[in-house]
């Protein structure tokens, strides 16, 4: 057994990680014997399995993720979701009790869900209760890559986002984030706190950061008032 | 007229440099805004730009694989890029070229992973002094891996000429107009494994496994920047959370 | 992060305009611009030592590379006495996802053509002055523009790239005896440019204008109208360049605008150029060809 990386080493394609072939996680591969890095990222070398968490990158559906999709497309018994990268999510659509009753979901509506399976076959998303449609506010895109940011410790960043603009903010893995709030100004704002999230290099200072920055926005506000 | 010397007594070529010498080369990633992945280098006067997006939507839809992303690549010279006007649009040349990095690439790309989608590279030459396919390669592969696009490896690639009967590394344009041979190669170096091989002149087998030689050697040399160039654009990009 | 482009999808494009137009309420736009600010403008010269003349300007995250190829050639029939100037732009899909690659679409094309108006209605290239033997042989200029990366309003980066890469163009110079045309070795000598067109972008939003849109903005926008400018003093082009109704009370208005954002525009390219290019270039070349 040889140990080539850290744990939490940055690495590149087609660096070696480990000579151990069961090891291979995420975004590695196995060549000549050597368990490989596939793309630039984070190494996690505890646990099972060697894998590489990526820099930068697309979304990779996974079971029980919490996603936002745009409806594209309405089809006798399901709904074709865009959740980008090129994915399209299927979402089967609630038989209408009584005639006349059907759904009011059209082209351009905002789904919140969950992903039910991701295979080669492709993506299917959970319906019924699990499925929120989203009617205000407006949508904003990062990179996935950035999203756990938002979520670690217990959600602190999206809480204080949501805290200091009075926004809702429902946080799609696939980087799709609705922002809910009473006026554009606080959306606005909501918004360039989740661009600052997304672009800072470092997580350090970040929550005291995104504070300052939403009490400047929305404090002119009333300052001109 | 005098012809010009390209090789002196010395085993210097015409612009001082020694036969296994590359050209001053400079290499950055991320420079482009919108493209999903970018890069940018020079290798001489030789400038050229590398953008990728995707995966996407495949279109027209019916090309979509079912089992895997679909690779489309584009590379292109600007009409002013070269020292009589290049017409607008793509030569025969240019899609050719075209092919020959597309298929360079897909031999590391694991598409698989994206299936019934479609990524596209796109390398738009700036200016042309030679080189343009091994660098244009080069640049295209730092851009997917930007755009973290998972790959069995970077890719890079130089071109190997003979001339005045001497093996040189990384043609210069007068050199490339006045050569026996020209050997575009690219490699992915750490699985040993050749993407891209054409020969375009006159070769005895010995003088082209010596040229191979030389191109690994230099192509090791790119790739040790191009790793680089990956650190310092992620470094400023920051930390990795889960 | 970007917000969605709403001209890509099939997405209603209310929302956002009833977002933007409360901003623009309260004399903002969402990178805190103000209505009528430009953003700000960077250009490079020679990024290309090949070309004759070139320049790379970045507005914003826009970035358009401009190159000049000079070459001879035959006059147009109808034109026995003066030189060529062909101008033609490319939307790179390097630059956003909504260029396809392909032969230049009608997008392609309308901005192929803006940037050649501003150039040659202004008459601010003296073709008149590029003529070697009338009727046989004369100096062909090529403008070749092309967008590299894309944030709304690529028609002033690609007129302002295209006047500073002729601005400071060196072609080689030529002289006629007996009516042949030979090259003097090692000689180049700046093109005949005489003004230094520039162009701005208006976008109208109810009834409000703003200035230089970005990519999220563009769409968004009721009615939007390109606008160039050849000297302080006189317009050069104009093209409508969206579908939308412009109020016909406020086009006074829009034109005064892009006149005040192009007469910036001019200043600051002047500035830039001043070591490689003055008016004054022009009429010593003239001097020089008659005591010749």
């Amino acid at each position: 057994m040889t140990v080539l990386v850290n744990d939490k080493d940055f690495v590149l394609p087609g660096q070696p990680l480990t000579d151990e072939k069961e090891k291979a996680g995420r975004f590695t591969y196995v060549h000549g014997g050597v368990v490989r890095s596939a793309v630039v990222g984070m190494v996690r070398t505890k646990g099972q399995k060697t894998e590489v968490i990526p820099a930068r990158g697309p979304y990779k559906p996974r079971e029980n993720d919490r996603v936002i999709g745009i409806v594209v497309d309405i089809k006798p018994s399901y709904y074709e979701l865009d959740l980008g990268w090129g994915i399209t999510g299927i979402l089967r659509a609630r038989r209408a009790k009584k005639p006349g009753k059907e759904s009011q979901v059209t082209v351009g509506d905002v789904i919140f869900t969950s992903i039910a399976f991701a295979g080669v076959k492709g993506v299917m998303l959970k319906g019924g209760k699990d499925a929120h449609r989203i009617t205000r506010g407006f949508i904003v895109t990062i990179s996935p890559t950035r999203v756990p940011r938002l979520i670690v410790r217990n959600r602190e960043l999206q809480e204080t986002i949501e805290r200091e603009s009075h926004c809702k903010l429902y946080i799609g893995l696939n980087g799709y984030i609705a922002i809910v709030g009473p006026s554009t100004r606080n959306e606005f704002a909501a918004a360039s706190a989740i661009k600052l999230v997304e672009t800072e290099p470092t997580l350090d200072g970040l929550k005291e950061k995104v504070m300052g920055l939403l009490r400047r926005a929305l404090w002119e506000e009333m300052v001109e008032e | 007229m005098e012809r010009a010397v390209l090789i002196r007594e010395d085993g210097t070529r015409v612009d001082g440099r020694r036969p296994d010498e590359l050209r001053p080369f400079r290499m950055e990633v991320g420079v482009l805004e919108n493209a999903d992945g970018s890069a940018y280098i020079e290798m001489g006067k030789t400038k050229i730009y590398a953008a990728v997006y995707g995966p996407k939507e495949a279109h027209p839809r019916h090309m979509a694989q079912p089992h895997r992303a679909i690779l489309q690549c584009r590379y292109h010279m600007a009409t002013f890029s070269v020292s009589e006007r290049k017409a607008p649009g793509m030569t025969r040349r240019e899609h050719e070229l075209s092919k020959v990095i597309r298929e360079a690439l897909e031999s590391v790309l694991f598409l698989e992973e994206y299936p019934r989608s479609m990524i596209e590279v796109f390398v738009e030459v700036i200016q042309a002094d030679a080189g343009t396919r091994t660098a244009g390669l080069t640049a295209a592969s730092l851009a997917l891996a930007d755009a973290g696009i998972p790959m069995a490896d970077l890719v890079a690639g130089v071109a190997v000429g003979k001339v005045a009967g001497r093996l040189v590394l990384d043609l210069s344009e007068e050199e490339d107009k006045n050569c026996e041979a020209d050997l575009p190669v690219g490699m992915a170096p750490s699985i040993n494994s050749i993407v891209l091989l054409q020969l375009n002149g006159r070769l005895t087998k010995d003088e082209f496994s010596e040229a191979m030689r030389m191109a690994r050697k230099g192509i090791e040399v790119l790739y040790d920047h191009q790793k680089k160039a990956l650190q310092r654009r992620f470094a400023a990009y920051g930390e990795v959370a889960e | 992060m970007s917000l969605f482009r709403l001209g890509e999808k099939p997405y209603p494009t209310q929302i956002l305009q009833k977002k933007l137009y409360e901003l623009l309420l309260q004399g903002k736009r969402i990178d805190g611009r103000g209505l009528l600010q430009h953003r700000p403008v960077k250009v490079e010269l020679n990024v290309v030592e090949k070309a004759e003349g070139s320049a790379m300007v970045t507005v914003g995250k826009t970035r358009v590379v401009a190159g000049v190829k000079y070459d001879l050639g035959s006059p147009y029939p109808d034109t026995p006495d003066k030189g060529n100037l062909t101008v033609n732009a490319e939307l790179l899909p390097l630059a956003s996802r909504t260029f396809e690659p392909g032969p230049p679409d009608e997008n392609a094309i309308e901005l192929s053509r803006f940037v050649d108006r501003c150039i040659r209605e202004s008459q601010a290239l003296r073709l008149d002055q590029l003529v070697y033997v009338p009727g046989q042989r004369v100096g062909v200029v090529y403008v070749d523009v092309y967008v590299l990366d894309f944030d709304g309003d690529y028609f002033a980066p690609a007129v302002l790239a295209a006047t500073a890469a002729l601005a400071s163009s060196r072609v080689q110079r030529y002289e006629v005896q007996g009516g042949v045309v030979t090259k003097v070795e090692g000689e180049k000598v700046p093109l005949p440019l005489v003004k230094l067109p520039t162009a701005a972008m208006v976008g109208i939003l109810r009834d409000k204008i703003i200035v230089d849109p970005t990519a999220l903005e563009e769409p968004a926008l009721d009615a939007s109208v390109v606008i160039g400018w050849g000297t302080d003093e006189e317009l050069a082009a104009i093209q409508k360049d969206s579908p939308g109704l412009i109020p016909e009370s406020i086009m006074d208005e829009i034109i005064e605008i892009s006149r005040s954002v192009t007469i910036n525009l001019r200043r600051t390219l002047k500035e830039l150029l001043r070591d490689v290019w003055n008016p004054g270039l022009v009429r010593s070349q003239e001097e020089q060809a008659s005591r010749a």
